[in-house]
């Protein structure tokens, strides 16, 4: 519902209103909640061959095999695609919140 | 160019808006490595629009402009003029590469004639169109780009028509470079990117994006759905320069026979859009019909690399 202005004060604290967007992680919050499995690497098993980092579709794995839970949304892409099946899918347990 | 060569600098920020899988923000990925940060992104109304976070984030870590989608070509003709401005003027001091991103829809149907527009007048531009063959934000939609026989929402027994092939229109344009890329193949979709961006004037790259909502597979297998529609045929990468189309990757490896066609049926199977072929009972004439059409194309296009192996260098015509 748009603002009626009512002072130059108030003008003021409102500022500008742009319909600009800033980058940032996590633009639609800790997207890790959607997440029903999740994907666990086993070190010993991996080759590095970076075939998960640039598959990922969310960024979540860094190039050093990193994956961040906070924002993994667990699609299962890199368990699938992994050459040596060094990544497994286990079923997550979460408390009543998610 | 090996994968551990790719830049690690991320343009697409974790925690954005996309569905598990998105074959959309994975091209994004690949596409920002290879071009760089100094790129001006117009995306016209795609699931991009959507994945790339409401208001006021953004997860897209580039100038980005959101756009209508029948405005494709006319944006980009805009923000190149503009910039070409700036570069003159000395506020810019090197130009930016201009990144059109756009669906299948923003490109076959109803964004067709700013592309073609732009592309007559050979603006100095990089046209992307990720081809999900459906209108999959709006809940799947038969696009100009649904394959034959697969299953929309408004197409609920199988497309009747086959689908255009827009990469052929762009070629009939005589843009300077015409490819297309498919997920599975990282290196060979960063290398035609690199290549694009040193090239001057319109440049059309297609990728393929299977879309696990749109197309009902799990949302693991979008990289091996991708991966099967290159190895069956039902997609093809090439990259088209000089009036010549060179094929690349498992295309190649198929024409010059290191590879074997894989059976259509296995990439039919591996998706709900086509379960009306098998299910209740097998639909063996539309299966032989797309399987007839994929083996005629690349018999032609063995026969042509044998000739040309064994008598002379001569160029047929690429099949439709």
């Amino acid at each position: 519902m748009p603002r009626r202005k009512k002072n130059e004060k108030e003008e003021e604290e409102i500022g500008f209103i742009t319909t600009l967007s800033v980058p940032s992680e996590g633009s639609v919050g800790l997207t890790g909640s959607w997440r029903v499995f999740m994907p666990l690497l086993d070190e010993e098993k991996c080759n590095k061959c970076l075939l998960c980092w640039i598959y990922c579709p969310e960024a979540c794995i860094s190039k050093d095999i990193k994956i961040n839970y906070d924002y993994c949304k667990g699609c299962g892409i890199c368990a699938e695609e992994c050459p040596r099946k060094a990544v497994t899918m286990i079923k997550e347990e979460k408390d009543e919140t998610g | 160019m090996r994968l551990r060569d790719f830049p690690e600098d991320e343009v697409f920020l974790q925690g954005s808006a996309a569905c598990q899988g998105c074959p959309g923000s994975a091209a994004i990925r690949v596409a920002f490595k290879a071009l760089g940060r100094n790129t001006i992104l117009a995306v016209i109304a795609s699931c991009t629009s959507v994945f790339q976070s409401p208001f006021p984030l953004s997860a897209l870590d580039v100038p980005t402009l959101n756009m209508a989608f029948a405005t494709g070509g006319a944006v980009a003709s805009g923000i190149t003029a503009a910039a070409d401005r700036l570069v003159a003027r000395g506020d810019f001091e090197e130009k930016p590469t201009i990144l059109a991103w756009a669906g299948d829809g923003g490109t076959y149907d109803i964004g067709i004639q700013a592309l073609s527009g732009a592309a007559e007048r050979n603006t100095d531009f990089i046209y992307v169109c990720y081809n999900n063959e459906a209108y999959s934000n709006t809940g799947t939609q038969r696009s100009g780009a649904t394959p034959y026989a697969a299953w929309t929402t408004n197409t609920t027994k199988g497309k009747e028509e086959w689908r255009k092939d827009i990469a052929q229109i762009m070629i009939a344009h005589g843009v300077p470079y015409v490819a297309t890329a498919s997920l599975a193949y990282p290196t060979d979709m960063y290398r035609k990117f690199a290549k694009a961006k040193e090239i001057k004037g319109t440049r059309y790259i297609e990728i393929q994006a299977p879309c696990p909502p749109g197309w009902k597979f799990p949302s693991s297998h979008t990289i091996k759905v991708a991966r099967l529609a290159v190895q069956s045929g039902m997609w093809m990468l090439f990259e088209h320069e000089g009036g010549k189309t060179t094929y690349s990757a498992g295309t190649q490896r198929i024409i010059q026979g290191q590879s074997k066609l894989v059976p259509v049926e296995d990439y039919l199977q591996a998706q709900g859009r086509f379960r009306h072929l098998f299910y209740p009972e097998k639909d063996e004439v539309r299966i032989a019909e797309i399987q007839g059409r994929i083996s005629h194309i690349f018999e032609t296009l063995q026969f042509t690399h044998k000739m040309k192996e064994h008598i002379m260098d001569i160029e047929l015509a690429p099949p439709r």
